[in-house]
């Protein structure tokens, strides 16, 4: 492969990344005001379900599987 | 060493009865039984017998075991070759090159393999059965499976499977066999080490304790979940536990997850789940393996619950059990159990221990509440959203009945894990939209991702998976985590957002990329085993 061809799929890339309506949002503030973060009820939930599978051990004791 | 060929073609119900007999010298077994009855079933019309076969996994048995009785034992097999059509024919004529070639012609006949050993009792070393072919293909798909080689007479005959072997209750009980099932398949789809039963007998004894020491020899009839858990991180697995939660009346009831839904997400995935199933009544439980499913296209949608998965069209679990047979139906509600099989998801599930590949650090379950969460959000926020990406004043209004069912948790979800490649190549081929394609296409991805699929019951129901369709997914990253931003893609109907790391800045928060779209329609589902769309796609009109 030439050194031309390797710029031309290159510039493909910048191209389609060059799209008017693709926004990059970095401010972190901007980030929170969208509402872009997992809620605190979903958070509660996942908390909740780790902790379900973290003690499932206890709840079977001394099954067996046989 | 000589090998011999018998080739039995039985005719009739009394001549596969002698058959079964015959094979395991004289004496009955439900195993052996039930896979001849189910090749029978498929179209089986002879049985090629091969023997001597040293078979690898009888031969780690016997060097551990049975080679140190009193009572003389060989250490040879025999390997049945199952075809669903008359063998008899390849191995007419004398030329070697001419039978080696019409055995190898039988090829696309083949239905699997049965290596039994010489152990009357468990007479079943290992089989494979083939995948691809099912009692009621329409409505069955093995998930979990991989592609076996089995070469003989100077023949190759390859096949899709998920492997079977029996307990003989003297290097193994079930639950041994159980991790055999699912350790054999890592090791021919994914390269893990190779495991025999003694093998992992030992690793799941290792610590010991007094649980295993009412059994002789040690481990033989029974394992504890402690122990399986043991042999299955030796295994390089990294199992997660679920069991019932809270005690409702004194009996413990499963709140926060649904056992089918959980059990769909990863046998989706093509992992292998091990359910710990024990009957009322019954002291001692019994493992078996979910390998696949059997889905219907009448579920009553009326009757969904909130947050429903596409699970909710699953009637049975396709399981490997040691002692019934390969992809035996397990009816997952007890109004749907019947004679066929005798456990039932609904009423007799004890535990599930989902052996997990590493680099997987958050469950399915996780992933699927916060994709859910987040699409929640964007479905919420949209009109800021959209404006944000097409400009003030801007008017943008696209697929608003979706939203509102995904606002009121009415969507059905189907989260997978697969690899962040694979996710990529396939998105690439689909339909979706053109930015969200464009913007993969230079977009890294973890090893795994989690992706949940959500789309209307109505477009989800059918049994052809080319007429499925979805309307979003997100993908969240596997090795990710609650104590940080770990989503990667929020693609609604006409809206999508990326979370991205920049590797130069290692900003808590990632940069989100959000892009508005003024159309939006259907593409296709995930389909297992197909790395474009061009089986789903119409040709166009000449």
């Amino acid at each position: 492969m030439t050194g031309n061809q390797q710029d031309m799929s290159f510039q493909a890339l910048s191209d389609m990344a060059n799209r008017s309506a693709r926004v990059v949002i970095a401010d972190p503030l901007e980030f929170d005001q969208l509402h872009l973060r997992v809620t605190d009820a979903v958070m509660q939930q996942i908390r909740s379900l780790e902790e379900s599978i973290l003690t499932a051990e206890e709840r079977l004791g001394t099954f067996r599987v046989g | 060493m000589k090998v011999s060929a018998t080739i039995h073609k039985p005719q009739d119900d009394t001549e596969w009865q002698q058959l079964w007999l015959s094979l395991n010298y004289g004496r009955s077994n439900p195993l052996l039984f039930s896979m001849l009855d189910r090749a029978r079933k498929l179209g089986c019309v002879s049985i090629l017998e091969e023997g001597a076969y040293i078979d690898r996994d009888f031969s780690a048995a016997y060097a551990s075991f049975y080679a140190l009785l009193f009572k003389p034992l060989s250490k040879y097999c025999r390997r049945l070759h199952l075809f669903s059509c008359d063998a008899t024919p390849a191995f007419a004529g004398s030329d070697p090159a001419v039978i080696a070639n019409a055995v190898q012609g039988l090829s696309t006949h083949y239905l699997g393999d049965i290596v039994l050993r010489p152990l009357p009792h468990a007479p079943v070393s290992s089989a494979r059965l083939s995948s691809s072919h099912l009692l009621a293909p329409e409505r069955q798909e093995v998930t979990v499976k991989s592609k076996y080689a089995v070469h003989a007479f100077g023949a190759e005959f390859n096949l899709e499977a998920m492997p079977l072997a029996q307990q003989d209750t003297r290097t193994g009980a079930c639950a041994q066999a159980t991790m055999w099932m699912a350790g054999r398949h890592f090791h021919t789809r994914h390269a893990a080490p190779w495991f025999s039963m003694p093998d992992i007998t030992e690793v799941a004894l290792n610590p010991t304790d007094s649980g295993i020491t009412r059994s002789l020899p040690a481990g033989s009839e029974y394992l504890t979940p402690d122990n399986m858990v043991r042999a299955l991180r030796a295994m390089g697995r990294h199992p997660v536990t679920y069991a019932p939660d809270v005690l409702v009346n004194g009996v413990l009831t499963w709140q926060n997850v649904r056992p089918r839904d959980v059990i769909m997400r990863y046998v989706d995935s093509g992992i292998p789940v091990i359910l710990g199933l024990q009957q009322t009544g019954t002291s001692i439980g019994h493992g078996v393996v979910a390998v696949g499913v059997e889905r219907t296209d009448a579920r009553d949608l009326a009757t969904l619950p909130s947050a429903p998965t596409t699970g909710e069209f699953v009637t049975h679990l396709l399981v490997n059990d040691d002692q019934r047979g390969s992809y035996c139906r397990m009816p997952v509600n007890a109004i749907d159990r019947t004679s066929e099989y005798p456990f039932c998801l609904e009423t007799d599930i004890k535990f599930l221990l989902v052996p997990l590949p590493e680099k997987v650090f958050i469950t399915a379950e996780t992933a699927e509440l916060v994709g859910r969460d987040l699409l929640k959000q964007v479905a919420a926020n949209r009109v800021t959203l959209a404006a944000r990406s097409l400009g003030p004043g801007s008017t943008w209004d696209v697929d608003a009945s979706f939203y509102d069912l995904i606002l009121h948790d009415v969507c059905m979800a189907r989260t997978y894990l697969t690899y962040g490649w694979k996710y990529k190549a396939r998105m690439l081929r689909n339909q979706c939209a053109e930015h969200l394609r464009k913007e993969l296409l230079s977009t890294q991805f973890p090893k795994y991702v989690w992706v949940t699929e959500f789309g209307l019951a109505d477009e989800l129901k059918h049994l052809d998976p080319c007429a499925r369709q979805i309307r979003a997914h997100t993908v969240v990253d596997a090795s990710g985590s609650r104590f940080w931003e770990s989503t990667l893609i929020v693609d609604a109907p006409g809206l999508t957002v990326f979370w991205q790391f920049d590797p130069a800045n290692f900003s808590v928060t990632p940069a989100a990329v959000i892009e508005a779209a003024p159309v939006a329609s259907p593409y296709w589902t995930k389909i297992r085993g197909q790395a474009d769309y061009s089986t789903c796609a119409v040709p166009a009109a000449a």
